[in-house]
């Protein structure tokens, strides 16, 4: 029924009635109906549903939530904060007075030469008493790779540093293949856990020896050939020609050299998945200066060439930060020093690492 | 905006205190017709918008200025006249009778304070006054060594005040006069050194010798601690210092026994909390 008729109906029976007979022969006065809107409402309709249809539009550009940014404000529900070092973290307030607290100031950072006179004057004989303490390195790193919403699962390396120190270092356990078999008992020797030629690599083929329980594989320049089957099980671990690391002429040399290396490894955060750390042992105290900076450069370039491709250089690491134990205190390293040249960033005597690439 | 619409958003004048005064402006402005041209049909549409114009002597100022009757942190010392916003200067400020408004009675009261003879104490930074009150609920750990020899020297507090988190230069640490020696039975005792912040204001601050082998040996570290050692009772090294000491202990529990009944309550709220109990 429409407006109209409705209309008349009232009108009709509000007329005061004469009779009984008046409202039976009183006919509801019926007004010109359309079917159709009319010409205003019209256009009303049509920009309503142009503006529903924009609508519509401007929700499927928007993006779905990433994996990363559903766990990150879950973060924010429990009582644990973000683990990263980030600007979000320094006060609003500053504190400008020549005695202040560490919280009321944006922390500065260091250059190395003053970071390790700090740690010093902690460790002294006559404090802590811990004057020749190992010097700490934790790295913080950016996981996030070229595609959006996917992250590096994990990084593990070795570390070869230039100048030694003693501390009790993980074990790394060495695959080598030699060209002769007196050199192969010499390389068991040196501290290969285990070592062959010809023969080794028949076995591998077969399956009897466990390869995923080797952290590095060396090679002789000579066995390079006869290693070319192995590529499909030994995958990344694959030592390959110009990474000195892995192949040489010299081998019990290079064993030697990983004996002393240091291991890393790192993996994404729960809730943050594009945060990683780590913390290596990277110098003595007592060591000189040059030392100690010689061995950071390395973390530096070996860290760096792990991270995934496609990423502007020097975006890996984020954040270096030195501590000495049983000393607290942790101070941030200036890195501008170690940042490393473009041309300079993917050296090629290096191999990539076993699960640097993205999870896909 | 129709007028018609305009004036039912406006409350009637009975609400307000004042009568007032409603000013309208055309929202599309009328020409002047020119000779021989003619009027404009002022019944459409356009012609019946308007804007409600705003009466700014009616608004409320949102800073005032205020005089100081006494030391406030962060604004100011007895007498300054500031200017603050406008319900901080009424609640905080003049309802406790921290400040009064700054009408001509009391800008003259300011002005004549030297000839009453009150002082007027002035810090010199906003921030030094909270730093100093937070040195007094506080307790800084002096690890030193037992074996080795040594006299307390002003490098030692400053390295170890930094590596807890306060950044002091060596200029501003004034150690008491007499020498401490590690042969004087020192470990587990409190002194008090003032600290100049900026040169000059002065603050106290409270540290405790803690002897280094034993507390990083493993046995002591495998021991599980039941009270943090900030909390145990306080013996002074020199007795002219033993009442001050005790003073600022009591501010060191009152605090400490308010965060616990906060985590008590309200459970824990960040990270921070857990280290109410401290890792030495």
């Amino acid at each position: 029924m429409s407006v109209g008729m409705l209309r008349g109906l009232l009108e009709g029976l509000r007329k005061p009635s004469s009779g009984l007979l008046s409202l039976a022969v009183q006919t509801p006065y019926v007004e010109q109906v359309r079917g159709y809107p009319t010409q205003k409402y019209f256009k009303i309709l049509a920009e309503n549903r142009k503006r529903n249809r924009i609508r519509k539009l401007q929700k499927l550009e928007q993006p779905k939530k990433t994996f990363a940014e559903i766990q990150k404000s879950k973060l924010k529900r429990t009582v644990l904060g973000s683990r990263r070092y980030t600007e979000k973290d320094w006060p609003k307030q500053i504190n400008s007075d020549d005695v202040h607290l560490l919280k009321e100031v944006v922390r500065p950072t260091f250059d190395l030469e003053s970071c390790i006179q700090m740690h010093r004057e902690v460790l002294h004989p006559q404090m802590y008493n811990h004057a020749n303490s190992l010097v700490m390195a934790t790295v913080e790193l950016d996981m996030t790779s070229k595609k959006r919403g996917h992250f590096v699962d994990q990084i593990s390396g070795s570390l070869l540093l230039p100048h030694f120190f003693e501390y009790k270092r993980q074990v790394t356990r060495i695959l080598c293949f030699t060209k002769s078999p007196d050199e192969a008992t010499l390389a068991l020797e040196r501290g290969a856990n285990l070592a062959g030629g010809e023969q080794l690599v028949k076995k591998i083929e077969a399956g009897e020896v466990d390869v995923a329980s080797f952290d590095t594989v060396v090679c002789d320049l000579n066995m390079y050939e006869k290693i070319q089957s192995l590529k499909n099980i030994l995958k990344k671990q694959m030592p390959r020609l110009g990474n000195t690391d892995a192949i040489s002429e010299d081998v019990l040399n290079l064993i030697e050299r990983h004996r002393k290396a240091v291991l890393f490894s790192a993996s994404g955060d729960l809730y943050e998945p594009d945060y990683a750390a780590f913390t290596v042992p990277i110098a003595r105290l007592q060591m000189p200066i040059d030392h100690i900076r010689a061995n950071i450069k390395e973390l530096f370039v070996g860290v760096n060439h792990l991270g995934p491709r496609g990423r502007p250089p020097n975006s890996f690491i984020t954040e270096i930060f030195l501590s000495c134990p049983p000393s607290l205190e942790r101070l941030v390293l200036d890195k501008t020093p170690f940042l490393i040249a473009p041309s300079q960033n993917a050296p090629a005597g290096r191999a990539r690492a076993p699960t640097a690439e993205p999870e896909e | 905006m129709f007028a018609a619409s305009v004036l039912r958003r406006v409350a009637s004048p009975n609400c307000y205190h004042v009568r007032t005064l409603i000013v309208l402006k055309r929202s599309h402005p009328l020409r002047q017709p020119q000779v021989g041209e003619a009027h404009k049909n002022l019944q459409t549409k356009r012609m019946r918008t308007y804007e409600l114009v705003p009466l700014t002597e009616e608004e409320k100022p949102k800073t005032i200025k205020v005089v100081l009757k006494e030391l406030v942190e962060g604004y100011g010392a007895v007498g300054d006249v500031i200017e603050v916003p406008r319900n901080f200067g009424r609640f905080e400020l003049i309802v406790p009778g921290r400040a009064s408004y700054a009408s001509p009675e009391a800008l003259k009261w300011a002005e004549t304070l030297q000839e009453r003879g009150i002082e007027v104490v002035r810090f010199t930074s906003k921030t030094s006054p909270g730093t100093i009150r937070y040195l007094r609920s506080r307790v800084y750990a002096l690890i030193m060594s037992e074996k080795n020899p040594w006299t307390l020297e002003v490098w030692h507090v400053r390295s170890h005040l930094r590596s807890q988190g306060l950044v002091v230069p060596e200029e501003a640490i004034v150690l008491p006069d007499k020498p401490i020696n590690h042969n004087d039975g020192v470990f587990g005792k409190d002194i008090i050194i003032t600290i100049k912040i900026n040169g000059k204001d002065e603050a106290r601050c409270r540290l405790r010798f803690r002897p280094a082998e034993e507390l990083l040996s493993p046995a002591t570290q495998l021991q599980e601690v039941e009270q943090p050692w900030y909390i145990d009772t306080p013996t002074a090294l020199f007795e002219s210092q033993a009442a001050e000491i005790n003073q600022m202990h009591d501010e060191v529990m009152a605090i400490f026994q308010k965060r616990i009944e906060a985590i008590r309550s309200e459970g824990l709220r960040s990270i921070a909390d857990l280290n109410v109990r401290a890792i030495f």
